[in-house]
């Protein structure tokens, strides 16, 4: 039987910060995504991003993307906020991938896990391991969105309370979007021993599943909408629009996919030897 | 009628088409110190393992303090020390056991505390801010023991508990858990059967994968009359020769080469003098003896039942 104490779950969580925050592994993607971003906006510190709300820029991102997306960024907003979030949300499935993989993985490998077991259970370890990703996660979004805000506000002409709204939904969609790849590399890493390995699966994982619905979308593209669903990066659509109302409709579906991967890594790690 | 703290019932566990665990039906009375026992492959780790929670079985049940071993009813009332687990790299080893003195139940300071007492229990206070990779092997033992005594768990249950450490540190080591013995019921699984028959009361033998037996330590080393002798050198070739007169004799062993030991078992029945028999005996042959102890070591008797 696998109750859920939130005192233990607060205890792992904060545990799992704090390793994050000490390990090898945990630093790496620290300084890996803090160069990523500080190379970024080096690039658009100059103002550069200005340019995309340009028509000759909206028709580039209108094609790169959906010129509805073009149109609701790059009218009335701050072009640097809008390249930054174009970038983040661009980038998530990576980064994720990559903070996310080591929930369980590499302490099923090392067999830690034998010293918590018998303090707490799985399930507690399962959700803590999820929630110490999605807090490390949003932190890191949290202190690049600051970064971008600041930028922004030097650079573009734009009112500042129009900024902090806009800056505070590019952080709740930036997060809304990147649960499901977190719920989804539980599950990859309750199915392998080291966190390089479940990095892997996952890639795989969203690879095959981006391949066949590519394969599939030639012959059948009504089968391969619906099989695109699969994938946890179904809400892009609405999140790219950056507006609240489609935020809200994504926020309506992100559980759904968090519930289904979870429950699946859930079952897994449930059952298997430690 | 003795309270038992664990049970199993037919328990069983396969590793694919390999039947590590085949019925087993144990019952582990309270406030006892049992040793698990067996050679290689016997299934001494799986079955740890099984009782820890670290493995589901494959067929049977498990009772720990009556509930399963998975159930939060247990938490922080039984501790382990796993056999192969590694701590966390780059966390000092006392900010680890602090969190798990946490986890179990404890507050920031209280667990900061308790990481402190079991850490000195274990000689290693002055390694509480290092960190794991820079621990030697025996310490980091040491230290994976120290967290089996946080709190006051109702179960101890060890894995090698004394594998990797110096002679000096085993019985640091063991003195500790003997007193830990005293509140709580202890399971040493164990290839040292000096440690089993040192600290253990009970002993449970495994062999291939099936129970041989569970009884008395005292009671599987006093079965068979014999007496060991520690020699001053390796018995000569053919030693069993010397006894064949004495009809009491019932076997001769000798030890490995190195080991300067020898035991003769015998049946007293048919002759009340068989132990001065077989003592004069060696002193006619001019083999010297350092230490004759009545009795066979464990380590004989288990050898000899799990052939």
């Amino acid at each position: 039987m696998n109750t859920l104490r939130l005192s233990q779950v607060r205890v792992l969580t904060r545990q799992d910060l704090y390793y994050a925050f000490h390990s090898t592994r945990g630093l790496l993607f620290l300084v890996f995504f803090g160069v990523f971003w500080l190379w970024m906006f080096s690039k658009l510190a100059g103002g550069s991003a200005q340019w995309l709300a340009n028509p000759e820029g909206s028709f580039v991102i209108g094609w790169l993307f959906d010129p509805q997306v073009a149109r609701s960024l790059f009218t009335d907003r701050s072009a640097t906020l809008s390249a930054y979030f174009l970038l983040a949300v661009s980038t998530v499935p990576f980064f994720v991938l990559f903070a996310a993989s080591d929930q369980t993985a590499n302490d099923i490998g090392t067999k830690y896990l034998r010293f918590l077991t018998p303090r707490c259970n799985r399930l507690e370890i399962y959700v803590a391991r999820f929630l110490g990703a999605v807090i490390l996660i949003s932190l890191a979004y949290c202190a690049v969105t600051l970064v971008a805000v600041i930028m922004a506000s030097v650079v573009d002409d734009v009112n500042l309370a129009g900024l902090l709204v806009d800056a505070m939904l590019v952080v709740l969609s930036l997060i809304t979007y990147a649960l499901p790849f977190i719920a989804l590399m539980s599950l990859c890493s309750v199915v392998v021993g080291s966190a390089g390995l479940s990095a892997l699966v996952g890639i795989s994982v969203y690879v095959v599943v981006l391949v066949i619905v590519a394969v599939v979308g030639i012959r059948m593209p009504d089968v391969a909408d619906v099989l695109a669903y699969l994938l946890p990066n179904a809400t892009k659509g609405l999140i790219m629009q950056l507006q609240w109302s489609t935020w809200l409709q994504a926020l309506v579906l992100i559980p759904v996919y968090v519930l289904a991967y979870g429950f699946m890594g859930w079952r897994i790690f449930k059952g298997r030897d430690i | 009628m003795d309270q038992s703290v664990i049970q199993t019932t037919q328990l069983g566990k396969n590793f694919g088409p390999t039947q590590a665990l085949v019925d087993i039906n144990l019952d582990v009375i309270a406030g006892m110190t049992t040793g698990l026992v067996g050679p290689n492959g016997a299934g001494k780790t799986t079955l740890f393992s099984l009782l820890c929670g670290f493995l589901k079985p494959s067929a049977g049940s498990i009772k720990v303090l009556g509930h399963a071993p998975d159930s939060p009813s247990i938490r922080g009332r039984i501790s382990i020390l796993p056999q192969d687990a590694s701590l966390l790299k780059s966390l000092p080893v006392g900010r680890q056991l602090s969190m798990l003195a946490e986890l179990q139940g404890m507050n920031r300071p209280a667990a900061l505390e308790e990481a402190k007492r079991v850490i000195k229990l274990v000689n290693l206070y002055e390694s509480f801010n290092q960190l794991p990779e820079r621990l030697s092997h025996g310490m980091l033992k040491r230290i994976a023991i120290a967290q089996a005594f946080i709190g006051s768990p109702e179960i101890i249950m060890l894995d090698e508990p004394t594998a990797g450490l110096d002679p000096n540190t085993t019985d640091s080591i063991k003195s500790v858990i003997r007193q830990l013995g005293k509140q709580a019921s202890i399971i040493i699984s164990s290839h040292n059967l000096e440690v089993i028959e040192d600290l253990c009361q009970q002993i449970i033998i495994l062999r291939k994968g099936r129970l041989h037996s569970h009884e008395a330590v005292a009671e599987l080393t006093a079965r068979t009359k014999a007496l060991t002798f520690k020699l001053e050198a390796d018995p000569p070739e053919q030693v069993e020769q010397l006894f064949k007169q004495l009809t009491a004799v019932t076997d001769v062993k000798t030890g490995a080469p190195g080991q300067h030991r020898l035991v003769v078992r015998f049946n007293d029945e048919q002759d009340p003098m068989a132990e001065i028999e077989i003592i004069k005996c060696l002193a006619t042959a001019g083999i010297a003896y350092r230490e004759m102890v009545r009795g066979e070591r464990l380590q004989d008797s288990v050898a000899e039942r799990t052939r």
